[in-house]
């Protein structure tokens, strides 16, 4: 049995007038003593055969190993199936229609039947996506997973076509996309792993694929609590600015609400195993008089429509400025890392614009962001694409030649957060 | 154990470790649930139990003294609230059981906002003023004794606004402080010495409290000033920057400031660095140093004894008042101008009013003690107990 506990960490105390309440609420789950119940869980792995994963050849030959090495992975009883992805979606294994509990036996089965995939034809993620969603819904109540591979821009459909399935699949299952090479679209495949609250990473050496695919699926499978919701009471007067997951990676909510009345609303979170996440929440309220305490929000976890736990976010007024400008550590540190995001997305598509004045601002502040924070991952791929001259004030150069992945990589590990340091007691 | 019998029917505090009686749901001296029903309703029902003062056990001894209590009594509802929310009127049913509207969002008023005990001769109010969302003061007034001796002990705290669970460290020091000096005033022993020890029982309450640290506050500290009286002798201690006054039975003598606040612009006048004029207008001049709490300095309570000619009236305040009439010119203008046959309770009421109307800025808590003539020294006619 998991459990859940929420904390609130913010400031509460506002300067007369003010209206924007900010709080980080860390969500932590545990799973408790005994054995986990198995709960009813579903993987597909979907694999790109187009025939560019011909070129070179090595790339269809390391996205079957890694496929196999995922299925090796599968927790026994495990309800899978594997799609292969050209302009149509092929069901590789088992029969069409269904997904196979995972044995032995079905594992070996899978495991041939990926083996004498061909590489040909076109790109289209949506209509597999689509087959991935059918599959699933043959197993009503149960915990699903997919994982995407693909080396290809989506270009034997449309973005419409792609954004309807997207809009099917949401909330049924969970799916974390991969790029291998660099001729895929980092913008395309963070859609998709964004609507469907999943990873997106690059996988520019298909020698990697398998230590990757592996990981995936071991988490995958530590998964113990299907569907769990955050839910956010505000009182009548107030609107949600902002709600975004902050740590351990940035993953914009807002839009994902589903109202349960006027003043409820639920954002899907996923599925969760033994972690810890950071959510930033940003509610507008009516300002009160000095002296009055407002309950801003209540966010709650809810698993299977009940609350399993809950924090208060307050708003406090007063004409004490000692107490109203105290900024908070945590929503301090997250408000900078969401903008490190973003500025590193923008810098990036400014690089690509020809636009290098805004790009070398945009990744200058980034590197500054980042050094500052100690997000010294995000540091080291930054200093692929530009010279960090000085990260305090951060001057940066451009470099004038920069390699395609090392690019994509700062791309889409820019959502890659480092937790604040909570106070010590 | 060493005494079976009394172990079956007495136990202590975990939190603070007053004796508490088995059926008790909360600690009456801190207001720690005790059982696991007092647990689950804490914040609605159990705020509500934490009742202010301390005067049974004595009650008996002044029968004919009016035994106010403001104390509400324990809620019926979930909610714990029988009225609708005081901003957007939503119905009791909409309050939620942390005192916040479930519609406005607004936290309603708690039981501690306005607090009165009136046991005659002694009396205490405190409110929470009008611009602080809770009421970080708590006060406790006890008598203690027999009734001739006409002990007497009042205790009050002011929660320091920076540190978490504010409201509970003012309440579990002043109960903890009173349960000390009452013993030793309904008791032999030493006014002066046991009103060191109550600050060193109040630090303890306070360090026992849990609490989170978070990087925005502080560990629980509040302020203390005590006063125990007994057969015509005072001894006021003090930690921080309430305040204690005397008002002797000569009028030519004015009022007295019996304590010296613990705060920076005391220390600023008293190093002769600055003016009190210059002080009180730095902005730094309300940092307090020295508090009652686990990160406090560690230094005895300042105490100061005396033996007044009587009748006279002992005050004790918070600076929720005392900011309104800083200088004890001040004060005493503000006394005077009182009405001059005003009760203790009537008068604790018009001086709370009074820094309500002046702004009501803090929490402010007001404690007016009348020490009588005692029996031995009065003359036959008994005209020293007119006034009562």
């Amino acid at each position: 049995m998991t459990t859940f506990s929420a904390e609130t960490y913010q400031n509460e105390y506002l300067a007369e007038g003010a209206a924007e309440v900010n709080a980080v609420v860390t969500v932590t789950a545990t799973a408790g003593g005994g054995a986990a119940q198995p709960t009813r869980a579903a993987e597909i792995i979907i694999i790109d055969i187009s025939g560019s994963m011909n070129y070179p050849a090595t790339k269809l030959r390391a996205a079957q190993q890694a496929t196999a090495a995922a299925i090796d992975c599968i927790r026994d009883g495990v309800w899978f199936a594997i799609i292969a992805g050209t302009k149509l979606a092929h069901q590789v294994y088992p029969a069409p229609g269904t997904l196979s509990p995972a044995s032995g036996e079905t594992r070996d089965e899978a495991k041939q039947a990926v083996a004498a995939l061909q590489a040909q034809g076109g790109t289209a993620i949506g209509a597999w996506l689509a087959l991935a969603n059918q599959l699933f819904a043959t197993l009503p109540l149960s915990l699903n997973h997919a994982i995407l591979l693909t080396d290809g821009k989506d270009e034997s459909e449309t973005a419409e076509e792609l954004n309807q399935t997207l809009a099917a699949c949401e909330g049924r299952f969970q799916c974390d996309c991969r790029g291998v090479g660099t001729d895929w679209v980092v913008s395309e495949l963070r859609k998709v792993a964004s609507a469907l609250l999943g990873s997106v990473d690059i996988v520019a050496d298909p020698a990697e694929l398998t230590a990757d695919f592996t990981a995936m699926v071991e988490h995958a499978m530590g998964k113990a609590t299907a569907d769990v919701a955050l839910r956010v009471w505000t009182p009548q007067t107030a609107t949600v600015s902002f709600v975004k997951q902050v740590a351990p990676t940035i993953a914009e909510l807002t839009d994902k609400r589903v109202p349960v009345n006027d003043r409820v609303g639920d954002y899907p979170t996923g599925a969760w195993g033994d972690e810890s996440r950071d959510y930033h929440v940003c509610v507008t309220v009516k300002p009160g008089a000095v002296g009055d305490e407002m309950l801003a929000a209540r966010v709650s976890l809810v698993v299977d429509d009940q609350v399993v736990s809950q924090a208060l976010v307050k708003a406090i007024w007063t004409d004490d400025a000692a107490l109203s400008t105290r900024i908070n550590r945590a929503v301090a540190h997250y408000t900078g890392q969401a903008e490190l995001a973003q500025v590193i997305q923008e810098g990036l598509e400014a690089r690509k614009a020809g636009d290098d004045a805004t790009a070398t601002v945009k990744l200058g502040r980034a590197a500054q962001l980042a050094a500052a924070s100690g997000n010294d991952a995000t540091t080291k791929l930054l200093s692929k694409v530009v010279d960090v001259e000085d990260a305090a004030s951060g001057t940066v150069r451009l470099k004038s030649r920069v390699d395609d992945a090392d690019e994509m990589a700062l791309d889409t590990r820019s959502t890659k957060t480092v937790r604040v340091t909570k106070s010590a007691p | 154990m060493t005494d079976e019998a009394e172990a079956a029917t007495v136990s202590i505090c975990p939190v603070c470790g007053a004796a508490v009686e088995p059926r008790d749901q909360f600690c009456e001296v801190c207001g720690t649930p005790l059982t696991e029903e007092a647990r689950a309703s804490e914040g609605s029902a159990g705020d509500a139990a934490r009742t202010m003062g301390g005067a049974s056990g004595t009650e008996d001894a002044f029968a004919g003294a009016p035994q106010t209590h403001s104390t509400p009594t324990a809620p019926a509802g979930p909610s714990g609230r029988t009225e609708p929310c005081v901003r957007c009127g939503a119905p009791p049913a909409d309050i939620d059981v942390d005192g916040y509207c479930t519609v406005c969002g607004l936290l309603q008023p708690g039981p501690r906002d306005h607090l009165e005990l009136d046991l005659g001769w002694a009396a205490g109010v405190t409110d929470r003023g009008r611009q602080h969302p809770r009421n970080e003061d708590a006060f406790h007034l006890e008598l203690a004794g027999p009734a001739a001796d006409f002990g007497v002990v009042a205790v009050v705290c002011d929660g320091v606004s920076s540190s978490v669970r504010a409201e509970d460290a003012s309440e579990s020091a002043a109960a903890a402080a009173a349960t000390v000096l009452a013993a030793v005033v309904g008791g032999a022993g030493s006014l002066a010495d046991a009103t060191v020890h109550a600050a060193d029982a109040a630090t303890r309450a306070v360090m026992a409290l849990p609490w989170t640290p978070t990087d925005q506050m502080a560990s629980p500290a509040c302020t203390l000033v005590s006063a125990a009286c007994r057969l015509g002798q005072v001894a006021v201690g003090w930690v921080g920057d309430s305040r204690a006054y005397w008002l002797g039975p000569d009028p030519s003598e004015g009022l007295l400031k019996l304590t010296v606040d613990d705060s920076w612009a005391e220390a600023q006048i008293e190093t002769g660095r600055m003016t009190e004029g210059e002080a009180e207008a730095d902005p730094r001049s309300h940092a307090i140093t020295r508090w009652i709490g686990a990160d406090a300095p560690d230094v005895d309570a300042r105490v100061i004894t005396m033996t007044p000619a009587l009748p006279g009236r002992l005050l004790l305040c918070s600076d929720g008042l005392w900011n309104y009439a800083s200088s004890t010119d001040d004060m005493a203008r503000l006394l005077d101008s009182q009405p001059p046959d005003a009760t203790p309770i009537q008068l604790a009421r018009a001086l709370t009013t009074f820094a309500l109307t002046a702004g009501g800025h803090d929490n402010i808590t007001v404690v007016v003690i009348d020490l009588p003539i005692p029996p031995a020294e009065r003359d036959t006619d008994g005209n020293a107990d007119q006034q009562r």
